[in-house]
């Protein structure tokens, strides 16, 4: 057995599942085994970085370049901007709902695991940082160039002058003031909810004090509630907004299926790059991938399942402020955007995951993570892009889009570099590690 | 499973001999023989125990078993079934007008295509179950021993047929013997 | 991992309220799965000891009641398709309340027991061994009860045919975008599976039980009669019905491998099939535009109401089981039943989340018959329906953040029943104040229950227990092999702890450092 963790004074019984009837065994773990590649913190993460702001130097240059009479350009680079920074906030959102689901569940054999997603979770501060320009352009330049609510001329009446009475009517809920209050309130639970987690764990590093793992266990208790309800309301305010008309009961659910199915795809593959490195061995086995993958399957199919659903039920029922949502993203080409959804987010990792050997080959989970995320990409503009600016408008500017989807997302990936590179790859005094290293599946 | 050796083995009444089963202790006793049989080589020989010893495949050399992709091309089949008997049925034979939408629409297709994809796929597991199997089954020689009717509570049995080419009545049991088997007992046809 | 932790090797403080480590909440201690130390033996012993002994004195009024309340609901059955579904208290504005009330009703609790077994098992929670079984008959049960409802409130019931896809007179084909034919199929299609899955997992219980008989009857050749005067031996009968089911089954490694494998293939499907039958059963409201029936969160509010209905129902029935049976609490330990009142916890709060969900988004949308339909659930002339329905799903879980709560038995039975009460007036609520106040003034109007209605639904409950005391006294009612393998000693690398004597300990570790 190669393997780098050991058990002290019995050694040669690691690698047997089952085996660890006594829990006063000492774990011995190779140092190198749980360090992130040098280059993660250093060049790697500085060079991600770097990439990110061209990025979206390129997106505000663009954006001005372009800039018509009614910021035309603008509004294109902001909508390409929120793309990329709801993919970092779902990520991080994703990573948090699972860490504390597997919390609750007590899971013994995700422990190793679980130190990314905690890296994950405690990157709202950054995330805040990718979202706060989008926010800050949409309130003092565009205007209501992405959140149409904002245009006081559609609430507001002069005489003889159009009012859009169902914006009226939403004008206690959809208002400014009121909007950023509630971003504050969210990004405070996640801030402080990511934070505790990554602290309990990171403590338990030093001290191995088990109270600490039963302290974040209560955390996630009450934390998902609170989770629950913020990403269901961050879901309506940033994405489903962009169309003030459109309504959907289901719409939290659908952005809690796309942000944890996205955060697995991120975690298999940052543990995928690792092992690739030859980092983790013994701790995250082919048997953990296995595990991943099936995590990775089901949600693939749970992200399906309500999709279609909300699709299925408001194509059924054909009620006019639902259906125009849809309608719209079934002309002017995004149709075809529609289709490579369907399969690409759906049928393709779904068939490719049904096998077993997939699930436990790296570079197969390198390729379909990497699938996973870049579809994840596709859906959150398939939410954002047909609203924000004239649909005709089509892909002539695509170097915006590029940048501004691109130029958040590589930001993101370096300060999430940077944090793995910052301390152990695993939970090292967890008291549960020893079953994760045990982990095996039989059937 | 590997070929067959044709001798016939029989005991002093004249009775064919079936194999030798030994009967272990515990779990632990019973995976560790298991893998020893494997090792020495035999290939017409089963374990039982009253319920799944967890590894026990690797530890007899089992090969992975093909239930789960004859469960996924019945299960597809099924599912596709289901699709071509709504548009045929709604489609094509007699076109009926609901909501004014296509005929051809996918949308309202998808649970009973999802649901008949399942039912299958079920069908397929339990009858393939029994059928990889070479279940049911009436009778069996080992069902004669009182002893072996015990696995199904608490005892753990290791029996070697007489099929098997390596099979030789005194020295298979002097093995069984030897991994710390008790109760060695010739099962008769 | 294993689960049990061998008592002697964890000088640890077991809980305070069990004493027997049952409820600790040290994160490196898994609680045991099994108390009282019992061998393979005993378990065999144990759960056989309820299909082949005389149950306590309690079980055949118990079972002379339901089923004579069973009974009463088949005769109110055939004077309702005698009679004519007038007999109900339906009416032009509400034509559909108890029937389907009590249909979706029946059908959510079916689901805790694919759950349990299907989504239990790919998560690894072993806690889910000792309950799965009973949880599984219990989804067959109800899916019956649940199945009754739509076939007979389709008013002429020997038409029942055209459910399914079988052209009529006019060569029409049955409507394949009506949400009712869905139900046909999903509803058809899950009480075939559960039945599969529930049947494949009795398979070894089933030759335990055979083989138990044929003993019993080698040993004692003349043992008991079925019936005075008539020499058919009850250990010869056993040994012929269980030895049917059990299909020649005899425990083999090679076969348990095929086994193994299709179990968890079956509960790989049954995880989305639980998930797709009740979205299906809310698509008969989701896909109308009826104001508090169209909302996009039905299929995944549905499920998850669904599981928290079924797992009330479970607790509501192993609770006392596992006080009239003997040694069943060594089995279903405190342990489960917090982990089932944490289940029940969430997804209490997870329809919760979709009832605040429905009425924040109606507010939101600006729709006003949908707003007004909400405000008419809360106030209107079903307001009281409407607030049991909030208390007993919503208000009442939250005891269950205490853990003095979540581990008293009583207390857990209370709040089931009242689960069970809520979830009833759930579907009550969607269906009956949806209804009674449509688009127009016209079709606004009350619906009272008949006693014709009650009794049906009595009558349905009745089948239920019938059906599952029927199941106590004659199937295993625990997954015996199942159980065996969570005990500790089933591991292949387990050894028997070492007495405490310095230096052995060595020797101990060495001799457990094989195969490597």
């Amino acid at each position: 057995m190669s393997h780098a963790a050991s058990h002290a004074g019995h050694g040669q019984r690691r690698g047997h599942a089952d085996d660890h009837n006594d829990h006063d065994h000492v774990i011995r773990i190779d140092p190198a085994s749980v360090e992130a590649p040098a280059a993660w913190g250093g060049t790697l993460s500085t060079l991600l970085i770097f990439l990110g702001f061209a990025g979206l130097v390129v997106t505000v240059f663009g954006g001005y370049a372009a800039a018509g009479e009614h910021f035309e350009g603008v509004i294109h680079a902001t909508g390409s901007w929120l793309v990329g920074a709801l993919f970092c906030i779902t990520l991080s959102l994703g990573a948090l709902g699972l860490t504390m689901i597997f919390h609750q569940f007590n899971a013994g054999w995700s422990v190793t695991a679980r130190r990314q997603l905690e890296n994950m979770a405690s990157l709202f501060p950054v995330c805040l940082a990718i979202f706060a320009p989008v926010l800050l352009v949409e309130l003092f330049i565009t205007k209501g160039g992405l959140y149409h609510w904002m245009h006081r001329f559609l609430v507001e009446a002069e005489p003889g002058a159009h009012v859009d009475t169902l914006l009226v009517k939403k004008e206690n809920f959809l208002n400014i003031p009121f909007f950023l209050i509630r971003a504050a309130a969210y990004f405070g639970v996640w801030i402080y909810l990511g934070r505790r987690m990554f602290t309990l764990s990171r403590t338990q590093d030093s001290t191995g004090d088990r109270g600490l793992t039963v302290k974040a266990r209560f955390t996630s208790a009450w934390g998902l509630l609170a989770f629950a309800l913020t990403t269901a309301f961050a879901g309506f305010d940033w994405a489903m907004s962009t169309d003030p008309h459109f309504y959907s009961t289901m719409w939290g659910v659908y952005f809690f299926a796309g942000s944890i199915l996205s955060a697995t795809a991120m975690l298999v593959l940052i543990l995928s790059l690792l092992r690739a490195k030859g980092k983790l061995i013994g701790l995250v086995t082919d048997e953990h991938f296995h595990d991943l993958g099936k995590l990775l399957l089901s949600f693939t199919v749970f992200w399906a399942y309500i999709s279609f659903s909300q699709y299925f039920l408001i194509w059924y029922s054909n009620i006019p402020e639902e259906t125009s949502w849809y309608i719209h993203r079934r002309q002017h080409g995004w149709q075809n955007l529609g289709f490579v959804l369907c399969v690409g987010h759906f049928v393709v990792p779904f068939l490719f995951l049904l096998f077993r050997g997939t699930k436990k080959s790296i570079l197969a989970m390198i390729v379909v993570s990497l699938w996973i995320l870049t579809m994840h990409v596709g859906d959150l503009f398939y939410i954002i892009r047909p609203e924000v600016y004239d649909a005709k408008m089509g892909l002539d500017l695509w170097w915006i889009d590029l940048g501004g989807v691109l130029g958040p997302i590589l930001l993101y990936a370096g300060a999430l570099l940077r944090k793995a590179a910052s301390g152990p790859l695993i939970p090292l005094k967890d008291p549960r590690l020893a079953e994760a290293l045990a982990h095996k599946n039989y059937i | 499973m590997a070929r067959k050796s044709k001798k016939i083995y029989k005991t002093e009444s004249g009775a064919v001999v079936h194999g030798v089963m030994a009967e272990f202790a515990t779990p632990a006793d019973f995976y560790h023989a298991a893998e020893n049989v494997r090792d020495a080589g035999y290939t017409r020989w089963d374990s039982f125990s009253p319920f799944p010893v967890h590894g026990i495949d690797e530890a007899m050399g089992l090969p992975t078993p093909r239930l789960p992709l004859v469960a996924a091309v019945i299960g597809f089949t099924g599912a596709g079934l289901g699709y071509w008997m709504q548009q045929w049925m709604t489609a094509v034979d007699y076109p009926l007008v609901v909501q004014g939408k296509s005929y051809d629409a996918w949308e309202p297709r998808v649970p009973i295509t999802f649901e008949l994809g399942i039912l299958f796929t079920a069908f397929a597991v339990l009858i393939g179950m029994f059928a990889f199997n070479k279940l049911p089954r009436h009778h069996h020689p080992l069902m004669k021993k009182e002893r072996f009717l015990r696995v199904s509570d608490d005892r753990f049995i290791i029996c070697v047929e007489a099929v098997d080419p390596r099979f030789d009545p005194s020295g298979t049991r002097r093995m069984l013997e030897s991994l710390g088997g008790t109760n060695i007992e010739i099962v008769e046809e | 991992m294993a689960g049990l932790t061998p008592e002697p090797e964890t000088p640890r403080v077991l809980d305070p309220i069990t004493g027997d480590g049952t409820l600790i909440d040290d994160p490196a201690v898994r609680p045991p799965l099994v108390l009282g130390n019992h061998s393979f033996h005993d378990i065999t012993e144990i759960v056989c000891g309820y299909a082949e002994n005389k149950p306590g004195r309690w079980w055949l009024p118990a079972f002379g009641v339901a089923s004579s309340i069973a009974g009463m609901g088949g005769l109110f059955i055939l004077y309702l398709v005698i009679t004519g579904i007038g007999t109900w208290g339906l009416n032009n504005q509400v034509d559909w309340a108890w029937d389907i009330t009590n249909f979706v009703f029946w059908i959510g609790i079916g689901h805790a027991g694919t759950l349990i077994s299907a989504i239990l098992c790919l998560l690894k929670q072993k806690w889910r061994t000792s309950i799965n079984r009973a949880a599984e008959a219990m989804t067959i049960f109800a899916v019956i009860c649940a199945a009754t409802f739509p076939g007979i409130h389709v008013g002429r019931q020997w038409m029942a045919w055209m459910l399914f896809p079988i052209p009529n007179s006019n060569q029409i084909w049955p409507n394949f975008r009506s949400p009712l034919l869905w139900d046909v199929f999903a509803v058809s299609t899950y009480g075939t599976v559960s039945a599969l899955f529930w049947y494949m997992g009795m398979i070894p219980d089933f030759a335990t039980l055979r083989d138990r008989a044929c003993l019993a009857l080698k040993r004692n050749p003349d043992g008991p009669t079925l019936l005075p005067f008539i020499p058919l031996r009850v250990a010869k009968l056993r040994g012929l019905v269980y030895g049917f089911l059990a299909m020649g089954w005899r425990f083999s490694s090679r076969h348990w491998q095929t086994y193994e494998r299709a179990y968890l293939i079956l509960a790989g499907i049954s995880t989305p099939l639980v998930l797709s039958v009740h979205s299906i059963v809310s698509f008969d409201f989701a896909t109308s535009v009826i104001p508090g029936w169209h909302a996009t969160i039905f299929p995944p509010y549905f499920v998850a109401g669904a599981i928290f209905g079924g797992f009330a129902m479970v607790l509501l029935l192993m609770i006392p089981s596992r006080e009239l049976f003997p040694n069943m609490k060594d089995l279903i330990t405190l342990r489960h039943l917090e982990n089932m009142a944490k289940i029940t916890l969430v997804t209490g709060m997870m329809v919760g989340f979709a009832y605040s969900m429905e009425f924040f988004i109606a507010w939101y949308g600006g729709n006003v018959y949908e707003l007004d339909a909400f405000i008419n659930r809360a106030t209107g002339p079903y307001w009281w329906a409407y607030w049991t329905m909030i208390s007993c799903n919503v208000l009442s879980p939250q005891v269950y953040w205490f853990k003095r709560m979540r581990t008293n038995p009583l207390v857990i039975f209370i709040v089931s029943a009242f689960i069970t009460v809520g979830m009833w007036f759930e579907r009550f609520v969607i269906i009956v104040t949806s209804l009674h106040r449509a688009f127009l003034p016209a079709e606004w109007g009350m619906f009272f229950p008949t006693p014709i209605d009650i009794c049906i639904f009595v009558g349905s409950c009745g089948v239920f227990l019938t059906l599952f005391l029927l199941f106590l006294r004659f199937l295993p009612v625990f997954a015996m092999s199942e159980l065996k393998a969570v005990l500790p000693q089933a591991s292949p690398h387990y050894h028997p702890p070492a007495p405490p004597v310095d230096g052995t300990q060595a020797a101990h570790a060495q001799k457990r450092g094989h195969g490597e």
